[in-house]
């Protein structure tokens, strides 16, 4: 507990002992962090100077300096504002659906019975498949199965409806995880609380909301924060089923498409950098929320 | 186990003078990366690729392999080939035509194949060549050609005593002769872009050719002349929209190509508008079914004249000449060309671009030589450049766009008639000339 306060109040170990722990704790970080950085940052960091270019193809070895062109294009850029539209859409939307459903889900299979257990397991097979699978199994689903019923165009062939539809797809694959998660939660729930809340003549509701919810915000951070990531940089179910529509077309995609099939590295990489800001300061922003109301809860 | 360890030492020894075989051999590698998803194309060049070792192996003794990596040209492909590229890590033989790689030609990437004796000794035709040109020079191989037009079930056309149509006017009697007896006419297939593209292409093309503005594409891409300036592309999607007319099915617009394949297949469509590339998909449907399919080209006016068959050079290759062996990446093609090309087309269900044939050739492939020979087609090599992948996207937002509008009655992006779609065509393709500028 000292040591997770020191770790919190910013300030250097000062005891021998908290010094080793945090030098130990420093070592089993380190393979960690180096894969990342050499996968992550490092690359992240040289392509910067890149957005600051006229780079058309990748294998070009011609390009200039334009300075904040690319940057000064994007921001006053139509389609470029409407795939941020697109992408912020989406990830509220996933992300509010992928959770509530994990979240209903953990409250129906809680308790621990063969059935729970084995629904959990079915509940759970769904993010095992690749998000381009789900993404052709559901269109499927949208065409042949919805469509032929209602007769129907199928919500992946429409511009108004194609986000929810991609939103449907998402939650549906990642409702699983969020699940877990907060089944992972619910279960460290000591039952010394609802015993006591029990005797003290709480009813079921108010358990719920004065134990359960409480306890569980913790998981709320995680699973919010890794849904809303997921979300601002979704790209392989646009990519399938969106890919001549720009309603359906998120940033990462409009990245993709940038540096690939259209030829324009460099505009691409700007938007790319852009994209990680967002990304930054939104997940940055949620993660410091959510901790505030955990400490408060 | 004296026994058992000489029976090991043995096997050791075996092994090693067997590999001391292979040693003596000189080994070739050829690296081939393509866009034939399609399992018959695949299968076929398998087939000559194996002749081919054979080949290699009896006259000069090498031993050549090949190692194929196959991705979807509408997403992976580009990307896959670029990354490797960037990566020092070359395929001997890369699929496409020259036009769309012009980055990977400007920087040493593609072999100069100007005056290539084989493909000199093939006599093709100029839009042939343009199809594999890049500023006058030849940069790949071209292999086979593809068109479109409208495949039909022949069964359901004799029961319904419908004709094969020669006039547009035919054509939609056909089409609501089709609706009146509970049967869609059409399977369509506009959630893939080379399906809307198609449908536009027989009049762009025929008519821009025949009119001489073989700069339509490059002007365009320049920002030159705008799509309005062409009457061609307006006659087109009116064309195609009465074609769409009020009998599309729910599925027009979600549907892939696969899943139009499986509509008509299924009888549920009486026809179908496709490229010549799928032959070998609807045959692989058909087998052992009592299915037969007619293929017509499509008429878009009244005149009665023969329709034009357009023709784009389909399957070509480029030689990477920084790769370990450009020069049997070289032979190989050239062996296909001269050796193989009848063989290429039995398996692959593709028309041949010399034109030959075997005594398997299907009749369909028959018929799209013959009038390929007529002369009496618009070749996309004809035109001075082709639209870049960049405007091809954008092209095909706009008549998916289009499409869809038409179909659910609901406007897409702002679409919702003719000259809206030309509209939103324009602002994609200024979008496109603004971020080549910067």
């Amino acid at each position: 507990m000292s040591q997770l306060r020191t770790v919190k109040s910013g300030r250097k170990p000062t005891s021998p002992y908290a010094r080793k722990t945090f030098a130990g704790n420093l070592l089993f970080l380190l393979p960690t962090v180096l894969l990342f950085a050499f996968v992550v940052l490092v690359p992240f960091f040289q392509g910067i100077p890149y957005s600051f270019t006229n780079w058309k193809s990748i294998v070009s070895t011609q390009f200039s300096f334009n300075g904040l062109a690319n940057y000064r294009y994007l921001l006053g850029n139509k389609f470029f504002l409407m795939s941020l539209g697109v992408t912020f859409r989406f990830m509220l939307l996933y992300m509010l659906g992928s959770n509530l459903m994990g979240f209903f889900l953990a409250l129906l299979l809680r308790r621990t019975s063969a059935f729970n257990n084995f629904s959990r397991t079915v509940f759970f097979l769904p993010f095992t498949v690749s998000v381009t699978a789900a993404a052709i199994v559901w269109s499927y689903v949208f065409t042949d199965v919805y469509g032929t019923i209602t007769k129907l165009v199928s919500p992946l062939g429409l511009e108004s409806q194609i986000v929810n539809a991609m939103v449907m797809i998402g939650s549906w694959r990642d409702m699983g995880y969020t699940m877990l998660i907060y089944l992972a939660a619910m279960q460290t729930i000591s039952k010394d609380y609802y015993e006591a809340a029990s005797i003290e003549g709480a009813n079921t509701f108010k358990q719920f909301t004065k134990i359960t919810l409480p306890m569980i915000v913790p998981a709320f951070t995680a699973n919010i924060t890794i849904t809303l990531a997921w979300g601002l940089r979704s790209f392989d179910l646009p990519m399938v089923v969106s890919l001549t529509k720009r309603a359906g077309q998120t940033t990462a995609v409009y990245v993709y498409q940038s540096i690939f099939a259209n030829n324009n590295a460099g505009l691409g990489q700007a938007a790319a950098i852009i994209l990680t800001l967002i990304l930054i300061v939104l997940t940055q922003a949620v993660t410091y929320t959510l901790r505030r109301i955990e400490v408060e809860l | 186990m004296k026994r058992l360890l000489v029976m090991v030492l043995s096997l050791v020894m075996l092994l090693g003078m067997l590999q001391l075989a292979q040693a003596g051999q000189e080994e070739i590698t050829i690296r081939t990366i393509h866009y034939m998803v399609e399992g018959d194309k695949a299968a076929g060049m398998d087939i000559i690729q194996k002749l081919f070792a054979e080949k290699v192996l009896a006259e000069e003794g090498k031993v050549v392999k090949f190692e194929n990596s196959a991705y979807s040209q509408g997403t992976d492909y580009w990307p896959q080939l670029n990354s490797s590229i960037n990566a020092q890590d070359f395929y001997e033989i890369m699929m496409g035509n020259p036009g769309l790689y012009t980055d990977l030609i400007k920087e040493g990437y593609v072999m100069d194949l100007t005056g290539n004796k084989v493909i000199e000794g093939l006599g093709l035709t100029s839009g042939d060549m343009g199809d594999v040109s890049y500023e006058g020079k030849w940069y790949a191989f071209p292999v086979d050609f593809k068109s479109w037009g409208v495949f039909y079930n022949v069964k359901m056309f004799k029961d319904l005593g419908i004709e094969v149509p020669k006039t547009e006017t035919e054509l939609l009697a056909a089409c609501k002769k089709l609706q009146e007896n509970g049967i869609s006419p059409w399977a369509e297939w506009y959630a893939d872009g080379a399906s809307v593209d198609i449908n536009m292409r027989t009049v762009v093309w025929t008519k821009a050719l025949a009119n001489g503005d073989k700069d339509l594409f490059k002007d365009l891409m320049s920002g030159e002349k705008k799509v309005h300036d062409y009457p061609y592309f307006k006659e087109a999607l009116e064309t195609w929209a009465r074609r769409i007319g009020d009998w599309a099915r729910p599925d027009a617009v979600s549907n892939k190509q696969t899943d139009a394949n499986e509509v008509f297949i299924s009888g549920q469509a009486g026809m179908l508008y496709q490229g010549t590339w799928n032959i070998g998909s609807i045959e692989s449907l058909i087998e052992g079914k009592d299915f037969e399919y007619g293929f017509f080209l499509c008429p878009t006016d009244d005149s009665g004249a023969n329709p034009v068959l357009n023709v784009q050079v389909d399957q070509a290759f480029m030689i990477n000449p920084k790769s370990k062996n450009p020069d049997y990446a070289a032979k190989f093609m050239e062996f296909w060309l001269t050796d193989c090309m009848g063989l290429w087309s039995d398996e692959s269900f593709q028309p041949g671009i010399t034109g030959a044939t075997t005594e398997n050739t299907p009749p369909l492939l028959l018929a799209l030589l013959e009038a390929k020979a007529s002369g009496n087609t618009a070749c996309y090599g004809d035109f001075t450049v082709p639209f870049t992948s960049a405007f091809t996207g954008a092209y095909r937002t706009a008549l998916t766009a289009f499409a869809a509008s038409i179909v659910t009655g609901e406007p897409q992006s702002g679409v919702d008639s003719v000259e809206t779609c030309l509209n939103y065509m324009q602002e994609l393709f200024d979008e496109e000339i603004s971020k080549a500028a910067l």
